[in-house]
């Protein structure tokens, strides 16, 4: 009896861990988002340079500081920036291609410039935040609904 | 087994340029690493070391030849534009204003040349963008090369002193030895010295700090127009001496005749080969004629960096330009002087 229980909290905290995934990954935006919109006004304002930006203002996503322990064992920018994103699990394969994508051009070129990557990234971050949004709203509640469902269902056919 | 500060330099430019230029360059043999004075990337090109008067191709086989052979690294397009944006600490905008005067400065104070496609916006480059090459210029200290120069100099140099000789001739070698030497007090009292080092090449300036030992009495102005930077210290910083490199402009030659009434004496460089060569040049008259200098010096070849070809005082030059000018020619000129 304790083992089908088991079965089933598998399924519920399975179908709780994907929903919870969207949430993650739509914060995760939100933070990368008002990140781009920092480092654009840090470039502007004060020049500086990539790997102090992303120290400053990238406390509360854990790829930017695992970026900034990276290179504080003195990995190059570019190299720690692309292992970061890699290792991070808290977005999805097309929102890691757009920061890799971020990661290439940022600091590559003038203050002009910078603010231009910026802006262009902070539009479609704005577009793959909506998407996340919708996934949440219409997935969130299903995962949920299917984990629980799943491990019943599982349950009852080890029954 | 070398100095090691006559190898730090290539090290660090090496280190500077990283990926797999930087690891060629690391291949070398060590003789190299103290003889090299300038490392040059070209966009699809071979890399390129100036030792001397020679330029070598290193061959991607632990060596280096006067002529590049067949699989002589190149280094790509992509490679070198990513090689600046490392040389800038991946923060390019960070250099906006170095690199719109065309170099940057590395930590080690060595000089980053860059070419590439000018942006000009209203007259003006505002920018570089599709870099084409990076010279990579080794910052060279001699210490102790000014020696002869201050010796020979004696109380005059109090008078100002112009420095003349043709590129990569030791002239900035010179410069910072003699900033170093006046600073430090090794030829007496410590002097109150600046150095105003508009292209960061002198003290070689990195994140604030000079790279260089320009002496302990020392204020460098880096990245400040000289026109604007002797005056500045002038007013400000009350020198006894106001070192700066390759002078010329119209703007300096005022700055220079006001900073001479201003009681620091003048120390500057021009360029030229020989005598005839800085005679023949248009702005000499206007620069003797600020009174800034007192002794003309012409320096030694690329064979000889460093080394004192001949002394002039700026008053006979004068004298002699005045009288090649109502009767003679620049030949004339340059037999009084018995230089060939």
């Amino acid at each position: 009896m304790l083992g089908l229980l088991l079965v089933a909290a598998a399924g519920s905290f399975a179908g709780l861990q994907a929903s919870l995934k969207l949430g993650r990954r739509e914060k995760n935006l939100e933070l990368f988002s008002r990140f781009v919109q920092n480092a654009e006004t840090e470039i502007q304002f004060s020049g500086l340079p990539v790997a102090d930006v992303v120290e400053r203002h990238g406390g509360e996503l854990s790829f930017l500081r695992r970026c900034t322990e990276l290179c504080r064992e003195g990995m190059d920018f570019s190299g720690a920036w692309d292992q970061a994103v890699h290792e991070d699990s808290g977005f999805s394969g097309e929102d890691a291609s757009l920061l890799l994508e971020f990661g290439r051009g940022f600091g590559a070129t003038d203050v002009q410039g910078q603010a231009a990557h910026c802006r262009l990234t902070m539009e479609l971050t704005r577009q793959r935040l909506q998407d996340a949004r919708e996934e949440r709203r219409q997935k969130a509640r299903l995962y949920r609904m299917l984990g629980v469902l799943g491990g019943i269902g599982a349950a009852l056919f080890f029954c | 087994m070398r100095d090691r500060k006559e190898t730090a330099g290539f090290l660090q430019a090496a280190e500077a340029i990283g990926g797999k230029t930087g690891a060629l360059l690391l291949e070398l043999p060590e003789r190299f690493y103290a003889e090299t004075q300038e490392i040059g990337l070209r966009a699809g090109r071979p890399v390129t070391l100036v030792c001397g008067r020679d330029v070598l191709f290193p061959d991607g086989r632990g060596g280096a030849r006067t002529h590049p052979v067949e699989g002589s690294p190149e280094i790509s397009a992509p490679e070198l534009a990513q090689t600046l944006h490392r040389m800038c600490g991946y923060s390019v905008y960070s250099y906006q204003e170095e690199l719109r005067e065309g170099f940057l400065t590395l930590r080690g104070g060595h000089r980053v040349g860059v070419a590439g496609t000018a942006v000009v916006q209203q007259g003006v480059v505002s920018g570089i963008r599709e870099v084409s090459s990076l010279n990579i210029r080794l910052a060279r200290e001699k210490r102790g090369c000014a020696a002869e120069l201050l010796a020979g100099m004696g109380e005059d140099i109090g008078c100002g002193l112009l420095l003349a000789g043709p590129p990569a001739g030791g002239k900035t070698t010179l410069l910072r030895d003699l900033a170093r030497q006046l600073s430090s007090g090794e030829n007496g009292r410590p002097h109150k010295v600046t150095v105003v080092d508009e292209r960061c090449e002198i003290a070689g300036s990195w994140h604030g700090e000079p790279q260089n030992d320009v002496g302990i009495c020392c204020d460098v102005l880096s990245g400040c127009p000289k026109a604007i930077g002797i005056l500045q210290a002038a007013r400000s910083l009350s020198p006894e001496f106001i070192l700066c490199d390759e002078v010329g402009t119209r703007e300096e030659i005022d700055a220079l005749s006001q900073g001479v009434n201003t009681g620091a004496a003048l120390i500057a460089t021009i360029h030229a080969g020989s005598l005839r060569e800085l005679m023949a040049r248009p702005q000499i008259v206007p620069l003797l004629q600020t009174g800034a200098f007192g002794t003309v010096v012409i320096l030694g070849g690329r064979e000889r960096p460093g080394s004192i070809r001949g002394w002039y005082k700026a008053g006979d030059l004068l004298a002699q330009i005045a009288g090649a000018a109502a009767g003679g020619s620049g030949r004339e000129l340059c037999r009084a002087s018995g230089v060939a």
